[in-house]
């Protein structure tokens, strides 16, 4: 008897325990998301202009430079969230899909089909084929597919746009491409208006093996990254990578300009060893990034000829990771910008 | 209770690291610079202080069988708010002691005095208790942290203390420096008090 009153009792403790913290994490959820994006976005801010300049925020991720001085506005600048597909979609059965749907494009492009109608007509063989291709491979077979379509010529103009909104809108296929060449603004537009309704629909995964797979779930394997803008003046990228070093994951934001070359590079999270790992936060080490490109993105003890990062003393597990970290994701970003036609 | 002598007892008739061995593994695991073992030092206290009460003011309505168990409890949850709660309203004070506040969730020292003290005395007592237990394991940990960051990195609170030639002994900052550096002051510890 004496034990299911204690058993009770700790029940008791257990539950208002349970309660007064899901309460206060209710509570706290926002403020800490907010706190944290806003410590990414001044880490952000900083990879571009020094820690010396006086800033406030302007408005969600656009901020005004203050010269201390003279109190002038040196600086507008925001981060524009950019999404560029993945390289694995390019694979196995999507190189076929993408030569064809090319064909198509050419063709509608030719014959300047701005027709919902006639689009479809044109899509329908293509799109019957692909469903065939792809029945085989998997069990559950969508109302819709979402094809990706990566670095291909299609170009998003304001003459065009109405085709792709018909694309888009009314056949059951749907044409995401990577990114634009021609004009990011218009991009984006379809961006804003279709990409959210794509995604929420789910996509298909190309994976090495050539296999299919499908997940309502499944998020568009894009590739985020940043845009820094001061007004029309291009800035550079913010990339984020965060590789696994000793005993955490070291969160990093990489400044980049246009040509790969790193501008600035901050830890803004990790939780390796204090006192020896934890000092790819100290601003010695991650100042030795500033001005390489992934040719030069090696340890010095481990690679004497390119490298020229030094370790950090009885920390080469962590230095290592970081290091290699921000080389791997360099290297298949700008692969991307590159096949991205940028 | 006297105040002064609480105190003593906290910095050095029990102090809790170099007498009562609570709290071993964050000192051993942290304290490789002055700054780590002060935050840590300063975060154990925070939390300390308020367990204390909290267990001080619980103690009549805790079974002695099960004490242990619901300790443990009150401490984790507690030690959970403060963080989330701090991490949401006081993000100076957070990016300083945040990264030490996980770290301290189950340590012993706070286990060790729910169960020796806040358990068995008042609101005040307790609160004077966890001061001064607080000060005695922030006093130990900054003086551990202090001799490793000097002896190996050559450095104290970040700024270089010897030229260029100086060669630090890594072996203070990596682990087993932490059990020398411990050993050396319990032996010097009693050393005195042996003399006197």
């Amino acid at each position: 008897m004496n034990i299911v009153k204690l058993g009770v009792i700790l029940m008791i403790f257990c539950i208002v325990a349970a309660a007064s913290l899901s309460y206060v994490n209710q509570l706290t959820a926002g403020e800490i998301q907010k706190n944290r994006e806003q410590r990414e976005m001044i880490a952000k801010r900083n990879l571009f202009i020094g820690d010396t300049l006086d800033l406030t925020i302007f408005s969600d991720g656009e901020y005004k430079a203050v010269n201390p001085e003279t109190g002038e506005d040196i600086l507008l600048f925001e981060f524009k969230n950019t999404a560029i597909l993945k390289p694995e979609v390019d694979l196995g059965y999507f190189k076929i899909a993408k030569k064809e749907v090319e064909e198509v494009v050419k063709k509608i492009n030719d014959e300047q089909l701005l027709d919902t109608t006639k689009v479809n007509e044109k899509l329908m063989p293509f799109y019957k084929a692909l469903m065939e291709a792809f029945s085989s491979q998997i069990k559950f077979l969508p109302q819709t597919v979402v094809v990706g379509v990566f670095g291909t010529n299609l170009l998003i103009t304001e003459e065009n746009l109405p085709l792709y909104k018909a694309l888009y809108k009314g056949s059951a296929i749907y044409f995401v491409d990577a990114e634009d060449k021609a004009d990011t603004l218009l991009l984006e537009k379809v961006d804003q208006t279709y990409r959210k309704e794509i995604i929420k629909t789910g996509s298909i995964l190309f994976n090495q093996n050539q296999s299919l797979e499908f997940d309502g779930q499944v998020e568009f394997p894009v590739f985020h990254y940043d845009k820094a803008m001061a007004g029309n003046q291009f800035l550079g990228y913010v990339i984020k990578a965060a590789p696994s070093g000793y005993s955490s994951n070291i969160e990093t934001l990489i400044g980049l300009d246009g040509h790969g070359k790193i501008i600035g590079l901050k830890v803004v999270s990790q939780q390796e060893t204090p006192g020896l790992g934890a000092k790819v936060q100290e601003d010695w080490f991650q100042d030795q990034f500033k001005g390489k490109d992934i040719n030069s993105l090696y340890l010095r003890k481990k690679d004497p000829k390119k490298g020229k990062i030094d370790a950090i003393t009885a920390a080469t597990i962590s230095s290592e990771a970081l290091t290699k970290g921000v080389r791997e994701k360099l290297t298949s970003f700008m692969t991307l910008i590159k096949e991205g036609g940028r | 209770m006297n105040i002064i002598e609480a105190f003593k007892n906290g910095l050095f008739k029990e102090n809790p690291v170099f007498v009562l061995m609570l709290g071993l593994c964050p000192t051993l695991g942290v304290t490789s610079s002055l700054e780590n073992g002060l935050g840590i030092g300063l975060a154990t206290t925070f939390v300390l202080i308020g367990s204390n009460l909290v267990i001080s003011l619980l103690k009549s309505v805790i079974p002695k069988k099960i004490r242990i168990p619901i300790f443990i409890v009150v401490i984790a949850s507690f030690v959970t708010l403060v963080d989330m709660l701090m991490n949401a309203y006081f993000q100076v004070l957070y990016e300083k002691l945040g990264i030490f506040i996980p770290l301290i969730v189950v340590n012993c020292v706070i286990l060790g005095r729910a169960e020796a003290f806040a358990s068995k005395n008042g609101l005040f007592p307790s609160f004077i208790d966890a001061i001064s237990m607080g000060a005695g394991f922030t006093l130990a940990l900054s003086l551990i942290g202090s001799i490793r960051e000097i002896t190996g990195n050559g450095t104290i609170l970040n700024i270089y203390l010897f030229g260029s030639g100086f060669e630090p002994a890594l072996i203070m900052i990596l682990p087993p420096g932490a059990f020398f550096t411990i050993g050396l002051l319990v032996g010097a510890k009693k050393y005195f008090e042996e003399r006197r």
